[in-house]
């Protein structure tokens, strides 16, 4: 799928939220519902979507997996990454003062590459970067 | 047909969409076109809300699972950046 600049207002979201927004007894459960009414154009990539159902799947199994897919493709826009965003998140990665994962640095260089701001994280380590922290 | 200007297009994407287009023996008019209907079809596609999806439960001792995606994907940060 071709994914082309954001020049509205739109929200990554990361999977921390979505995992929150899907399990009850998360956290910030709540905060992530309160957010939800207010995120504009929210999306996510196949990076996150892919860290948010294998983490479903090894802590709550098979059906929540697929019961947490079917709610992401069913509501949001899914960013592929292609090797224009790979290669900027390898160069993230590579140069990233902070203790990111590689898909953490993916997620910043979808940020990059789609010139969104705000991103949906509980991740307190997004907030040492240059991106809006929506919490 | 419209000639138009576009600015501020990612360099990296506009390199592989020429390419692209020249692998499949179009210009990159008409793969730009196409390109962009099928983001116009992708984004106008309706959508559910948020506020829609099945949620679950839980279970015990899952109320940090959202903080704790890195750890059980990933092992443990060290923290060792070098």
């Amino acid at each position: 799928m071709i994914f082309c600049m954001v020049k509205r207002v739109a929200t990554f979201l990361d999977a921390n939220f979505l995992i929150a927004l899907y399990s009850e007894q998360d956290i910030h459960h709540k905060n992530a519902v309160e957010l939800s009414q207010h995120l504009q154009h929210p999306f996510t990539s196949d990076d996150v979507v892919d860290e948010a159902i294998s983490v479903t799947l090894r802590k709550f199994g098979k059906k929540q997996a697929i019961e947490i897919l079917d709610n992401i493709t069913s509501s949001l826009p899914v960013f592929m990454c292609d090797k224009s965003a790979f290669e900027a998140g390898a160069i993230i990665f590579h140069t990233t003062p902070h203790n990111f994962s590689f898909t953490d640095c993916m997620v910043l260089a979808v940020l990059s590459v789609t010139g969104t701001h705000d991103i949906a994280t509980f991740d307190k380590e997004f907030k040492k970067t240059n991106v809006t922290v929506v919490d | 047909m419209v000639q138009v200007t576009i600015k501020d297009v990612d360099e990296g994407t506009f390199r592989e969409l020429k390419a692209e287009a020249a692998r499949e023996g179009i210009s990159v008019g008409k793969a730009l076109s196409w390109a962009v209907k099928v983001w116009l079809s992708e984004m106008q596609k309706p959508r559910l809300s948020l506020l829609s999806w099945k949620t679950f439960k839980g279970g015990k001792g899952t109320q940090y699972l959202s903080e704790e995606i890195d750890d059980i994907l990933y092992g443990e940060k060290s923290g060792n950046i070098s």
